[in-house]
């Protein structure tokens, strides 16, 4: 079957990137001795190539992979659902609030760990207020839901806004700033097993529903004269990409357009069938994510933060969609 | 099969429709005609549980649509909307396929077992070559047939179809009325909506005709299209000729 095939070839660029993500660095690791390292054999490199792979670019890799994983599947979550191919992740202001929540933590000085629950808890915090208004407000559900998101964002934006104008400028500021841009300097297998089990409880639903969500794309009526509890349904898919986009801001920021690009890259490889689209989606989520931060801690001797890179990747991609003729 | 009981529905404080009673018995086509406006679709929405009623009741197999869940409803009613263009395109055959869903717990992709079935649905509408194919590259026509699938796919016995026919051209049309016709010599019950009085009088069983929020005659194809009731029901004369083919008056 042609999609199988495409998911196979997935896997491969996953492995490769993967495999290239642990040699490539300031610091090179040839790959026979990668080998040796990972299964534990003696090596010939000296004890800093250990831990430099063990300790500081294993956990980045596999936090990165999860990361944008978890930032498509939650894209194609969203576009779905809201049967909208321009939906990304923070349509709900999911990442507005856990930056708030991260601005807030490093105003009260709180440890890294600290802020990124802080952002955690937010991120969570606003979805669920977004949910109540929108359930509150009067006409369609998924317009209401989706302009509450929008005002609620904005209005953590403001907060955050506010935040800097207050934070001490010489140590504060410039870390809100930084932390705001993104990035996965810096992260420890603590962070990875702390956030890893949120990211799991986040895509298994998912992953189980994913054909009904073709269902829900078709719109309310349709779905649910087809026996499909569409409000339940709707909920629940929210509910999980929403986890995962506040446990992907939490640990590392603000990384836009992964959620955007990724999905609607896959669209055109594999169709918008989301039994196919979800796990390709994951697959190819995991090695865009890797190779920009591959480029952000390699191209320059000081870290370009990922949100720009991102950004200078997923911005153009987004004008070229916009301006193609053809329906996506 | 399908009993309506003085329904009256509104949208707020603005009543669509009033004190609508009919029934339709099973292996019937029964059209519904009417004047743009008129709330033919809110009664579909109505009989498919999409919408309360302010009054009165909708049974579909002697039981209120408003006491079944949304899989048993399913399990019994079929909708084929106009065909339309959906958010993100889908090949015939995983259209047809999501008709199963019903009978799959949330969880669950379908199986074997569905696929056979939409297979079946495929094949008895003779549209097996366009499995492949997308759903919106289709003709009005073919994505009409891929809606009728579905449902067949669905495997409820009562079919609500919402203007089947427009958008189709003269000979599209009579083709997919045959086909309706099939299903209902097979005993599935149909429920259309339709513009085209000629296209009830030659193919319908039964035909009600909604005025001004309430029903202006319902019975036989006969008895409902006659040159009295078409021209209360759209302000224009009519004639029938031959007691088979209705024209607006003064036409030749």
């Amino acid at each position: 079957m042609k999609h199988r095939k495409i998911i196979g070839r997935l896997w491969l660029l996953l492995i490769v990137v993967i495999v290239s993500s642990l040699c490539i660095g300031r610091y090179a690791v040839p790959l026979t001795e990668l080998g040796r390292i990972l299964f534990g054999l003696p090596s010939g490199g000296d004890a800093t190539m250990t831990t430099v792979i063990r300790n500081v670019r294993l956990p980045r890799i596999l936090l990165a992979g999860l990361i944008g994983a978890a930032l498509s599947a939650a894209g194609v979550c969203f576009q779905s659902v809201f049967q909208n191919p321009m939906a990304s992740p923070d349509i709900l202001g999911a990442s507005s609030g856990a930056g708030l929540g991260a601005a807030l933590g490093l105003l009260c000085g709180l440890s890294a760990r600290g802020v990124m629950l802080s952002a955690f808890v937010c991120g969570i915090v606003t979805i669920v207020g977004v949910f109540l208004i929108g359930a509150r407000a009067q006409g369609k559900q998924v317009v209401n839901l989706i302009l509450a998101g929008i005002m609620v964002g904005s209005l953590c934006n403001a907060g955050i806004s506010y935040i800097k104008l207050v934070a001490d400028p010489t140590n504060q500021l410039p870390a809100i700033t930084y932390w705001l841009m993104g990035s996965l300097s810096g992260v420890k297998w603590s962070d990875l097993q702390f956030f890893a089990p949120f990211i799991a409880v986040g895509a298994v639903p998912l992953l189980l529903l994913r054909w009904r969500i073709n269902i829900l794309s078709l719109g309310d009526d349709e779905a649910r004269t087809m026996g499909v509890s569409t409000d339940r349904l709707r909920w629940l898919v929210i509910c999980c990409a929403t986890l995962l986009t506040a446990a992907c801001v939490a640990v590392c920021g603000m990384i836009g357009w992964v959620g955007l690009v990724v999905p609607n890259l896959c669209r055109r490889l594999v169709g918008n069938d989301v039994r196919v689209l979800l796990p390709s989606g994951l697959l190819l989520g995991a090695s865009f994510l890797l190779i920009v931060d591959n480029v952000s801690r390699s191209l320059l001797a000081t870290e370009i933060p990922i949100g720009i890179l991102t950004a200078f990747i997923g911005a153009p991609f987004f004008l070229w969609m916009l301006m193609r003729k053809e329906k996506l | 099969m399908i009993q309506v009981e003085s329904l009256s529905v509104g949208y707020g404080a603005r009543q669509v429709l009033h004190d609508i009673s009919f029934s339709a018995a099973q292996g019937e086509l029964l059209a519904v005609l009417g004047p743009n406006g008129v709330g033919k679709t809110t009664l579909f929405r109505c009989m498919l549980g999409l919408k309360a009623p302010t009054g009165g009741r909708v049974l579909l197999g002697g039981d209120d649509v408003r006491q079944l869940s949304a899989r048993e409803l399913a399990d019994r009613a079929a909708y084929i909307p106009q065909s339309h263009y959906p958010a993100f395109h889908y090949t015939v055959y995983d259209m047809v396929l999501m008709g199963t869903a019903h009978g799959l717990s949330p969880f669950v992709s379908p199986g074997r077992a569905q696929q056979k079935q939409a297979e079946q649905a495929l094949a008895r509408l003779d549209i097996t070559a366009l499995a492949d194919r997308y759903y919106t590259q289709l003709s009005g026509g073919q994505q009409q047939l891929v809606l009728i699938a579905r449902a067949l796919a669905q495997q409820a016995r009562i079919l609500f179809m919402d203007e089947p026919a427009s958008g189709l051209d003269f000979g599209n049309r009579i083709k997919l009325m045959r086909q309706v016709r099939r299903l209902t010599g097979e005993g599935y019950t149909v429920v259309l909506s339709s513009h085209d009085p000629q296209t009830a009088l030659t193919y319908a069983d039964r035909v009600l005709a909604l005025h001004s929020g309430g029903v202006l005659a319902c019975g036989t194809a006969r008895e409902v299209i006659t040159e009295a009731t078409m021209g209360a029901l759209y302000g224009v004369p009519f004639e029938l000729l031959d007691g088979r083919v209705i024209v607006p008056k003064g036409a030749e």
